[in-house]
């Protein structure tokens, strides 16, 4: 079998308020990333959260943002814009880009109703979609606090002023 | 069940791959995924599931060694509990699929077929980079499927496939484009069903 260098660590930045740092041992997952994951997916709607890891020499950020958008198309092509402004700063500084992918779930409400027969069906439409954003960056040669600084401007990016 | 272990570096068309791959497999029986993905938030297993497949999530670690406890743990439990006629598993980009593969022997005692995708367009400069990592991924493989084929010439085509069959000798080798579709032939060729 391979021996590889599997050192592996994560440090967590929520929105402003939470610190901490750990390692991992080889073949040993029963630590805080299930915490880690609840703390990006639970941090305040506007307010990105941004976790900070590395792999075998690959620095690994996870990314999660929750809006409510009234363009959901709009912020799409924000987030698009800041993959790119990712890609080409990891590439300006020297570092070789991995992966830069995001998920992006887009749930708007409708409500249909009938109060009499005959009468038609009423349609209401919520005015805003709900967004929620994931985005895992995956580069080498990079620092990581730098990348992470990247993501978060990046989801940054995304918020409606 | 039979395991198939797809790999690749990051940004290889995987993801992609897996989506043909695994409609070819359901055509011929119950697949079940385990897709790995080493940041804490999924990207990929969502993008999966909106295809309706079904998908078992391995995050925050690499299969081949940090969760590889998982691994073994999730394909008996998937064995155990649905027997599917395949299984596949998706690796993260820095996995050795070798690993795995003997992992899952050693703890399961089933064999698995391995499929990399290589991605033509970054080849050179990958290789130049992050050589022992690109290499250590070949290792063992029974398929290359060298992706994005339509963005490379010839010349360097050629010169993939040499440094390929330099790395891992025995694999099977296909020049594919995931975008513009990999035909049934590669996949019967490439996982053996």
């Amino acid at each position: 079998m391979r021996e590889h260098d599997h050192s592996h660590g994560h440090e967590h930045h929520g929105h402003g308020q939470h610190e901490h740092e750990h390692e991992h041992e080889h073949h040993d997952h029963d630590h805080d990333h299930d915490d880690v994951l609840r703390e990006l997916e639970s941090a305040e709607p506007g307010v990105p959260a941004v976790a900070a890891g590395e792999h075998d020499g690959a620095v690994i950020i996870s990314g999660a943002l929750k809006i409510r958008a009234e363009d959901p198309r709009s912020a799409r092509h924000r987030t698009a814009d800041g993959l790119e402004r990712i890609a080409a700063e990891v590439d300006a500084a020297g570092g070789v880009v991995g992966h830069i992918k995001a998920s992006f779930v887009a749930t708007s409400y409708d409500m249909l109703s009938v109060t009499e027969a005959g009468k038609g069906v009423r349609l209401a439409r919520s005015p805003e979609t709900e967004v929620k954003i994931g985005v895992a960056a995956i580069v080498f040669k990079a620092d990581a606090e730098f990348v992470k600084s990247l993501v978060l401007e990046a989801l940054q990016g995304v918020i409606e002023n | 069940m039979r395991v198939i272990i797809l790999g690749g570096f990051l940004g290889s068309g995987k993801t992609t791959a897996l989506l043909q791959m695994a409609r070819y497999l359901v055509s011929r029986g119950g697949v079940v995924i385990i897709e790995n993905e080493i940041g804490e938030v999924g990207v990929d297993d969502k993008f999966l599931r909106s295809g309706g497949l079904a998908v078992r999530n391995l995050f925050s670690g690499c299969a081949c060694c940090t969760v590889s406890g998982d691994l073994t743990a999730a394909a008996r439990e998937i064995r155990e509990k649905e027997n599917p006629e395949f299984l596949v598993i998706e690796t993260t980009g820095v996995a050795y699929p070798l690993n795995m593969r003997e992992n899952l022997a050693y703890a399961l005692g089933v064999e698995s077929r391995i499929a990399i995708l290589a991605d033509a367009a970054r080849w050179n400069r990958l290789v130049g980079t992050l050589e022992g990592l690109i290499a250590g991924q070949l290792e063992g493989a029974d398929a290359v499927l060298i992706n994005k084929c339509d963005l490379s010439d010839e010349e360097t085509l050629a010169k993939i496939e040499a440094d390929i069959l330099g790395l891992e000798p025995n694999a099977k080798i296909f020049r594919v484009s995931a975008l513009s579709g990999i035909p049934d032939s590669v996949w019967g060729a490439a996982t053996g069903v």
